[in-house]
């Protein structure tokens, strides 16, 4: 790259000036707070019940797109129209049960009805007021939207008006393009400190409605007094900027409250019940990974689990494989979508040939003996005896993890060792070792394939289709099927026990898709 | 040793960078950097090591910028002088007659030597150096022994009595002569060693190191991988003055040794960051990168779990807007 873009980017910095824009808009702000005060009743009176859980996530869902995308109100909410009727059908099943309930959420209901029918576009209205949409010089002005679902509608509605300006989300403001002027929909706690701290824009204008915020300052270097606030780093404070006219807020709701969340407890259940009566003769520990498009996955969940991930790093995209617990949201994880089944897997048998039939067999032996073993005493008790022979790794999660396909084998041979002495195998631990030597390294070779593949498929990939649509599908030569990249939507904090076929096998979720 | 900011700021003043065949001055918060370079390369011996924790609106170019300074001030160091001994040893030890390379105002000339010699006194060990002189004779040059690094033993036999056109040592361009001053120049050049070491992405440090065009105020261009001296970019058989491992790296705590470590970006420090537990150390974390935070949160954790915060030297005490930083000792 070039020291002269590198010297931009921290020239905007420099020169940075940051306006904040509070818009009223009084039947969107009625709305919020009669979901500010049911959500306080609701969420707590009724989290067993998960019809009243679903229904908090579609208002809070709701509320957000209503506050978050610049479009009309209408469109900003579509898809909410069916949502609504379906749940004011539930609300009315419940009347009996739950009255004063039922009462609180008719009344959100239609509150929420008059919105999601409106042409209004307050955020857009003001932006035409204030002539922000204007650029002048070269470079072009940017709408940022907090969620990439926005993208698609906002540039229709540009269009349709005519308008020059470009819809970007956070994750499109990583490269060198700078823009004249960057309009965020939103305060700045709903966007990434980074599109402060490292603009791509010399001039911020954050507009949202005027229940929203405050605009807090970026994450400083240095936690304490003297380094909080928006004088640390050299920031300049925002401008604030009312309409004329524009009401002072009566009140204000905290961020925590208007950002979405994903239930995760909730999702985990509806996903897990849904796997519970398969086959489980080989179980493995997962996380949840929820993806863009309504779409969810199980991951590995050992410690040691990887998944492939496409990245973008100063415009140049690389395939790699990561630990699961480094994925963040907005990552974009490769999962196979045609052939079934994980194809590293696959592919390293092919690779080690006529070897693997001896491979297979010997994996195959121990592996059904320690799954046997553990059925029978119990995890803890063969984690612990290996732990007394000296087995460093036997964690109870690495010993249910040498169960799977996933894991090869043991790290060390000693620890390996371990597991023959406690499995009665200890004649063919040399063996078996070398043969699952052979096999990892079968394994890379595998591993160093599909990167080539994928990287090659990569290259060609539409990266703005790919950032607005949160996906992108490839086909692999040599056999490899489909494999598409999917963009992380957030990844569940703790792990559960899924059969092994299910991991990376990527699923439609039903019901609640979004974080609500 | 302390700092010597003359030299340094002479260096960044006679550095420009090209763009689209203009010549601009390399900007304020790349200077800055290369002073920071140096104040950490100048305390390679203090103890606790010294952190600097960076926060930056790009990490572009900024981990290399840092190692020239490291590389710059390290050739300054008068702690170098024991290798100027140990070079003088190795002069010493060598038969007459083995040909060398003799650096006169930053050319070179070729000669042999002709052994070590007493001259007593204040004038003390001298280095005897016969040279091909103009007129095709040779003549005896006598090298100090405190300068005894201008005596490079050459790899082809020459025979003298033949005029040779005198010639540039080698890994010693035009550029890093204008840059640096024939002195500090010949010493950069003069074995290899690792001064600094920086974890990050290679393909981004080697374009950083050779993509980009510099030039001195009297038009003589270079790159950045001139002065800093990579292992893996230098041509072989000549001297390095510094290393690039790629991260992620296997979190151990082997890795070369060197005054100064350098991470670039979070990834880097996240992987690396047990390899440099007795070294001083920059980390860069990009802003806009997806795992500032798990970089940020570490440094902070390494600064609670045995740390004291330090005001920034005076040299460094203006920054570039934009940029954060914190310094700390580790004392663990």
């Amino acid at each position: 790259m070039k020291l002269a873009l590198a010297s931009s980017l921290w020239a905007r910095r420099s020169e940075l000036r940051i306006e904040v824009h509070t818009v009223a808009y009084s039947p969107l702000r009625a709305f919020s707070f009669l979901c500010r005060d049911f959500l306080g009743l609701g969420e707590s009176a009724l989290s067993e019940d998960y019809f009243w859980r679903r229904y908090c996530g579609f208002v809070r869902r709701l509320r957000f797109d209503l506050a978050a995308n610049p479009t009309s109100l209408r469109a900003a909410s579509s898809g909410a129209v069916d949502g609504l009727k379906e749940y004011r059908h539930g609300v009315e099943k419940r009347r009996r049960a739950y009255p004063g309930m039922a009462d609180a959420a008719t009344d959100l209901l239609d509150s929420a009805a008059a919105l999601v029918e409106s042409s209004d576009a307050p955020l857009l209205e003001h932006l035409f007021y204030t002539d922000l949409l204007r650029s002048g010089r070269e470079n072009l002005v940017g709408i940022v939207v907090p969620e990439s679902r926005y993208l698609g509608p906002l540039r229709r509605e540009l269009e349709s008006l005519g308008v020059d300006a470009v819809p970007l989300t956070p994750r499109s403001l990583g490269g060198y393009e700078t823009y004249e002027r960057l309009i965020f929909s939103g305060p700045t706690a709903w966007f990434p400190d980074s599109v402060v701290t490292s603009p791509r824009s010399s001039e911020l204008v954050f507009v949202h409605f005027d229940w929203v915020g405050p605009d807090s300052p970026p994450r400083p270097l240095l936690p304490g007094r003297d380094s909080a606030g928006w004088g640390q780093g050299g920031l300049p404070a925002p401008v604030h900027r009312t309409p004329p006219g524009g009401a002072a807020a009566h009140s204000t709701l905290v961020i925590a409250d208007i950002l979405p969340t994903i239930d995760w407890d909730m999702l985990q259940t509806d996903v897990y019940s849904s796997v519970a009566g398969e086959d489980v003769s080989a179980v493995a520990t997962a996380r949840l990974c929820l993806l863009e498009g309504g779409l969810a996955a199980f991951l590995w969940g050992h410690e040691e689990g990887r998944v492939f991930v496409m990245t973008f790093d100063h415009g140049k995209t690389a395939v790699g494989d990561i630990l699961v617990s480094e994925l963040t949201p907005g990552d974009y994880v490769l999962l196979r979508t045609e052939g079934g089944g994980d194809y590293m897997v696959e592919l390293a048998w092919r690779i080690l040939g006529g070897k693997a039939k001896a491979v297979q067999v010997a994996q195959d032996h121990w592996k059904t003996a320690l799954a046997q073993q553990l059925r029978e005493v119990g995890v803890e008790a063969v984690s612990l005896a290996l732990q007394r022979r000296a087995a460093a790794a036997a964690s109870p999660q690495n010993v249910k993890a040498w169960c799977t396909a996933d894991r090869i084998q043991p790290g060390t041979l000693d620890d390996f060792r371990a597991v023959m002495q406690v499995l009665g195998l200890e004649a063919h631990a040399d063996e078996y070792w070398r043969l699952g030597r052979q096999l990892v390294r079968a394994r890379i070779r595998a591993g160093h394939r599909i990167r080539t593949l994928l990287l090659e498929q990569a290259g060609a990939c539409d990266l703005e289709v790919l950032h607005e649509r949160g996906r992108a599908d490839f086909r692999l030569e040599d056999g490899g099927g489909g494999i598409s990249a999917f963009r992380v939507i957030g990844l569940a904090p703790g792990t559960v026990e899924v059969p092994a076929y299910r991991v990376q096998d990527p699923f439609q979720l039903g019901g609640a898709q979004w974080p609500g | 040793m302390t700092l010597a900011p003359g030299v340094i700021g002479d260096v960044v003043d006679r550095l420009g960078f090209l763009v689209g065949g203009a010549r601009l001055p390399v900007p304020d918060w790349a200077a800055w950097l290369i002073k920071l370079g140096a104040y950490l390369g100048a305390r390679s011996q203090s103890r606790p090591p010294i952190n600097a924790l960076l926060g930056v609106p790009t990490r572009d170019f900024a981990a290399c910028f840092a190692a020239m300074g490291v590389v710059i001030q390290r050739a300054l160091d008068p702690d170098h002088s024991l290798s100027v001994r140990q070079h003088f040893l190795r002069l010493a030890s060598s038969l007459p007659g083995t040909a060398v390379n003799l650096q006169v105002g930053g050319r070179g000339l070729e000669g042999v030597l002709d052994g070590i010699a007493d001259l007593g006194g204040d004038r003390g060990r001298v280095v005897r150096v016969r040279v091909t002189n103009r007129d095709g004779g040779n003549e005896a040059r006598l090298v100090p022994e405190y300068q005894c690094y201008r005596v490079q033993l050459a790899d082809e036999e020459h025979s003298l009595g033949e005029k040779k056109k005198s010639h540039r040592a080698k890994g010693l361009t035009p550029f890093v002569e204008e840059c640096l001053g024939g002195a500090t120049a010949v010493r950069l050049v003069e074995g290899a060693r690792t001064d600094c070491v920086v974890y990050g992405t290679l393909a981004l440090l080697g374009s950083e190191l050779t993509e980009q065009e510099f030039s001195t105020g009297g038009g003589v261009r270079g790159v950045l991988a001139d002065v800093v001296r990579p292992k893996s970019l230098v041509g072989p058989g000549l001297p390095h003055r510094s290393c690039i491992i790629r991260s992620p790296v296997a979190a151990t705590s082997d890795g070369p040794e060197a005054p100064v470590v350098v991470f670039d970006g979070a990834r880097a420090f996240l992987s690396g960051w047990k390899r440099a537990s007795r070294m001083n150390t920059m980390i860069v974390l990009d802003r806009a990168e997806p795992r500032f935070g798990d970089g940020l949160d570490l440094g902070l954790a390494l600064l609670r779990e045995g740390g004291t915060l330090r005001e920034p030297p005076a040299d460094l005490a203006v920054m570039p807007p934009g940029l954060e930083v914190a310094f700390f000792e580790r004392f663990r």
